[in-house]
């Protein structure tokens, strides 16, 4: 990291004044999203307790309200939006930390998770994609076979 | 105010400008995707027009066919302009980095930054508000 501070000329990008006071309002933001995302999965997970608890009962027979498949599936979100949420605080705490200490390497690392915040998002989108695609195709394959 | 910074000050080094770069691809790739999406969302909306109001009309007695597609529509354009304004911000954000960074253009990465921070910005706000109708959502129940 040392060595490519000392191969950036007098010519290169520098992180400003006003860079340097948009980094901190760009990191404040993230670390709202963070803060309501994380608060948004502790809501996620009370509501599919209290989902669970809500057994309905019918002339002797318990039902749960909530299907294993819709357990299966809130988990898998939170579990997925706690990875993208860790690299969003990454980002938001690391860029912070760089501007404050005017520290090289934190502001890199922060970059970089920044890159891997919109790379799982983007890499999720393509597989939802995909999966969305084959549904539909084989849903339209056993349509027409009937 | 950039005359004042000494060498030791932070810069936009080759392993930050990797990282940017890498960064304005994905988020390019991402708006654009959503762009897309919401698109073929519309169009898909729209071609299902009469269906969608015969199913509104049985499932509301009182509503019309044609107010429930409506008040859906309406619902719908507020959404996409909502999702399009952050899309835009990102894609513009993208765009005016790598630009910056491409041409070594101080003024035109700052205002990247500035369109990043309008994204975070709003999307924070659209956070907060989804959060309180969650937690809403929670109580009422």
């Amino acid at each position: 990291m040392e060595q490519t501070n000392q191969d950036s000329s007098l010519f290169d990008l520098k992180i400003d004044e006003t860079s340097k006071d948009l980094l901190r309002k760009v990191a404040t933001w993230a670390m709202v999203v963070v803060v309501t995302s994380l608060i948004g999965y502790v809501t996620q997970i009370i509501q599919l307790a209290t989902a669970r608890n809500r057994a309905v009962e019918y002339e002797g027979f318990k039902f749960s309200e909530r299907s294993q498949s819709n357990i299966g599936s809130t988990i898998f979100s939170i579990v997925v939006g706690l990875f993208l949420t860790y690299f969003l605080y990454q980002f938001a705490s690391l860029s912070k930390k760089g501007v404050e200490a005017v520290s090289q390497p934190d502001l890199n690392k922060s970059f970089l998770n920044l890159k891997y915040y919109f790379m799982v998002t983007g890499i999720l989108i393509i597989i939802g994609f995909t999966i969305a695609l084959l549904v539909m195709l084989l849903f339209g394959a056993s349509s027409m076979s009937r | 105010m950039e005359e004042n910074q000494s060498v030791f000050d932070l810069q936009v080094d080759q392993a930050a400008s990797q990282n940017l770069l890498g960064t304005a691809r994905w988020a390019k790739f991402l708006s654009v995707v959503a762009f897309v999406c919401m698109g073929l969302f519309l169009i898909l909306f729209l071609s299902l027009q009469s269906q969608l109001s015969r199913g509104l009309s049985d499932l509301i007695p009182g509503l019309g066919a044609s107010e429930g597609f409506g008040i859906i529509l309406v619902i719908i354009i507020i959404v996409i302009g909502i999702v399009g304004l952050l899309m835009y911000f990102l894609l513009r954000a993208a765009t005016h980095i790598r630009g910056g960074i491409e041409t070594k253009n101080q003024q035109q990465f700052n205002a990247g930054l500035g369109y990043l921070k309008s994204y975070f910005t709003m999307y924070g706000i659209i956070a907060i508000i989804g959060l309180i109708f969650k937690i809403l959502g929670l109580f009422s129940k």
